[in-house]
Formats: structure tokens, C-alpha cells, sequence
């Protein structure tokens, strides 16, 4: 955190409304620095819940793939084919669905960054 | 001392038995109408002065309010306005439920696959029927991406329908095993205290900040949770 003495009332505080905006624009940028400073816990709990998504994502579409072959199979009488098939399809899907989990991710880690230098500026 | 499973087990209130159909009132059903009947009570009592200045309650309550309606507008766009009260309803009670989970010696109804898998069901069915209604056989372009070769249809088709029957399955496994770490690990940790005696004072220290990250867990579950419910609504409204 950096203290120039611009945003300290007292200091060249001639009362003008422009010395009023410049030391709340200081103000602002000291607020944005220190948000900025708090990101890395923050950033550290979102990574978790974002691995822990992963993680879910990657097992539910294996098991819901897995789940229709067994299923098709015995309705069908073909075990063991279409547990094999469905379950790759399964894994397929799991891919899928982790690649566009991380596009989101991806995209809304882009838009708060970009909210944040909107808001330091 | 009681095992860290045993505070999963459901039990019986009052027994009710239809046929062969046991529909007994058990301590899952009494805490998910805890859940119900508190969050109610908590809505009704802090917006019952309803001044135009808040008092600390009703901000709370405003709060969130405003959460809800911020994630809507942020997920879903305008259209989802009209499907705020069944996702502000679907947020309170599963944030009471993970919420009243944490009171030492009650139970926690999100912890059983079962109350969130059909809970994540009821949103999926209903999810569907929107889009179905909305958009009629034009719904099934979500299984097509935009521009892709006819041919591809063969992979692409079953690899985008198991796709989407799969996230009923990771939105509720998601919200059950977050809940049921979490209480098995406060568990464990505090059954280190009765065993080690003295020393007990370690786990104890290390039982504090783990009750908060957990208090804060279960809000955020029931925020993810909702979140999701509106991308799922999102798709099923806007077809990607």
C-alpha cells in the first residue's frame, strides 16, 4: 500500500472540488490495491471449488454413461457391447464437459479481471 | 463414542407403513421441515417491519434477496424474472438445510444423496419441460452443436445427450459429498479430542477455524447449487 501524500487531508488541500477528486481517486486506487491484495486467499478457496467441480464433472458423465449400457444391455440381451460403448461415449462426455467447464471458468476469471482494472482505474 | 457415520443415520420418528411402502416420518423428513418452517420463520420475522430504512434483520434478509435476483439477472437475463421464486425458494432451503446441518447434534438432509439427487432431478424434468415447451422439437438442436458436418451426428449426438443427463448426477453428488466430507471430517477431528486427553487441545484449536471454513462451505454449496440450476435454465431458455 503506497501513501503519497496527495490523498492525506491537510496536504495541499486547497478545498477545491478537484483536490476532492484527486484524493478520492487515490482513495479508490489504495481500496482496489488492497481488494487485490485480499484475491489470494480468495483465489486459492475458488481453485479448490473449481478442482472439486472438475473432479465431479469428470466421475458424473462416466457413471451416467456406464449406467445406460448396463441398463441397454439387460433390456437388449448384447453384454456386454453397449456397456463398452457407453461407457467410452461416458468418457467422452466427461472430457467434453470438463473442456467446457474450464471455457467458463476461463471466461468468467477473464471478466473479473477485467471488472478489476475498471474499478482500480 | 458415537462413530463419524453415525450422525447419517436416519431413524424412524413416527412409523407410518402403507402396503410395503415405509413412509415413516424420520429425523431426515423432521429436519428438511426444520429447514421449511425456519426459513420461513426467519423471511416473515425480518421483513415484518418493513420500513423503508432497514433495520439489521430485514438488510439481511433484503440481502438475499438481492443475491437471488443478481444471479438470475447475471445467468439467465431477463426471461429468467418470471422463475425467481422457485430459485430464491430452491436457495433458502438448501442454504437452511446445510445451515441447520451445522447446529451440533442435528442432522444434515443435504448429506444424503437421495434429498439432493431428487431435488437436482425436480430442477433437470422441470429444466427439460421449459425448454420442450418453449422451443418444441427445435429443443433437440442442443444436442447438435451449430455447423457441425451431418456425419459427425452418429459421436456427437449420444456424446452430447450423456452429457446432458449427467449433470442432475454432478449437481447432486457435488452438494452431498461437500456436505458429507465436511461432517465426517468434524467428526473425526473431534474424536482426536476425547482420545488424546491433555493434548486434546490441538485438535481442539484446529476444530475452530475448520467449523468456520465449514459454516462457510455450506453457504457456498447452496450458492453453487442455485448458480447452476440458472445455467441450466439459461440453455434450456436460450438453446447455447
Amino acid at each position: 500500500m503506497t501513501h503519497d501524500d496527495g490523498d492525506r487531508p491537510g496536504a495541499k488541500d486547497d478545498g477545491s472540488l478537484e483536490s476532492l477528486a484527486r484524493r478520492l481517486q487515490a482513495a479508490k486506487t489504495r481500496r482496489g490495491g488492497r481488494r487485490g491484495g485480499a484475491a489470494g486467499s480468495e483465489g486459492r478457496s475458488e481453485a479448490m471449488g473449481a478442482g472439486m467441480r472438475v473432479a465431479v464433472e469428470l466421475v458424473a458423465a462416466v457413471l451416467v454413461g456406464t449406467g445406460i449400457g448396463i441398463v441397454l444391455d439387460k433390456w437388449l440381451g448384447t453384454q456386454p457391447w453397449l456397456l463398452i460403448l457407453f461407457f467410452l461415449i461416458g468418457c467422452v462426455a466427461a472430457f467434453l464437459n470438463v473442456y467446457r467447464l474450464g471455457q467458463r471458468l476461463d471466461r468468467e476469471a477473464k471478466e473479473r479481471r477485467a471488472a478489476g482494472q475498471a474499478k482500480g482505474k | 463414542m458415537a462413530g463419524p457415520l453415525e450422525q447419517f443415520e436416519i431413524k424412524p420418528i413416527i412409523a407410518i407403513e402403507i402396503g410395503a411402502l415405509d413412509l415413516s416420518f424420520t429425523n431426515s423428513a423432521a429436519f428438511m421441515v426444520a429447514a421449511v418452517g425456519g426459513s420461513a420463520l426467519f423471511l416473515g420475522l425480518c421483513m415484518s417491519g418493513r420500513a423503508l430504512v432497514p433495520t439489521r434483520w430485514q438488510s439481511l434478509a433484503e440481502m438475499i434477496y438481492e443475491v437471488v435476483a443478481n444471479m438470475i439477472r447475471d445467468n439467465v437475463g431477463s426471461e429468467g424474472r418470471a422463475y425467481f421464486p422457485f430459485i430464491f425458494t430452491l436457495f433458502v432451503f438448501v442454504l437452511f438445510s446445510n445451515l441447520i446441518g451445522m447446529v451440533p447434534g442435528s442432522f444434515t438432509t443435504t448429506s444424503h444423496l437421495i434429498v439432493t439427487f431428487a431435488l437436482a432431478a425436480a430442477i433437470f424434468v422441470g429444466v427439460t419441460l421449459i425448454g420442450i415447451f418453449r422451443h418444441g422439437l427445435k429443443f433437440l438442436s442442443l444436442f447438435f452443436p451449430h455447423g457441425a458436418p451431418w456425419w459427425t451426428a452418429f459421436i456427437l449426438v449420444p456424446v452430447e445427450l450423456v452429457s446432458y443427463l449427467s449433470r442432475p448426477v454432478s449437481l447432486s453428488v457435488r452438494l452431498f459429498a461437500n456436505m458429507t466430507v465436511g461432517h465426517v471430517l468434524l467428526k473425526v477431528i473431534a474424536g482426536f479430542i476425547a482420545l488424546l486427553g491433555i493434548f486434546g487441545a490441538l485438535p481442539f484449536l484446529f476444530l475452530i477455524p475448520l467449523t468456520a471454513l465449514e459454516i462457510g462451505i455450506a453457504v457456498l454449496q447452496a450458492y453453487i447449487f442455485t448458480i447452476l440450476s440458472c445455467v441450466y435454465l439459461h440453455d434450456a431458455l436460450h438453446l447455447h
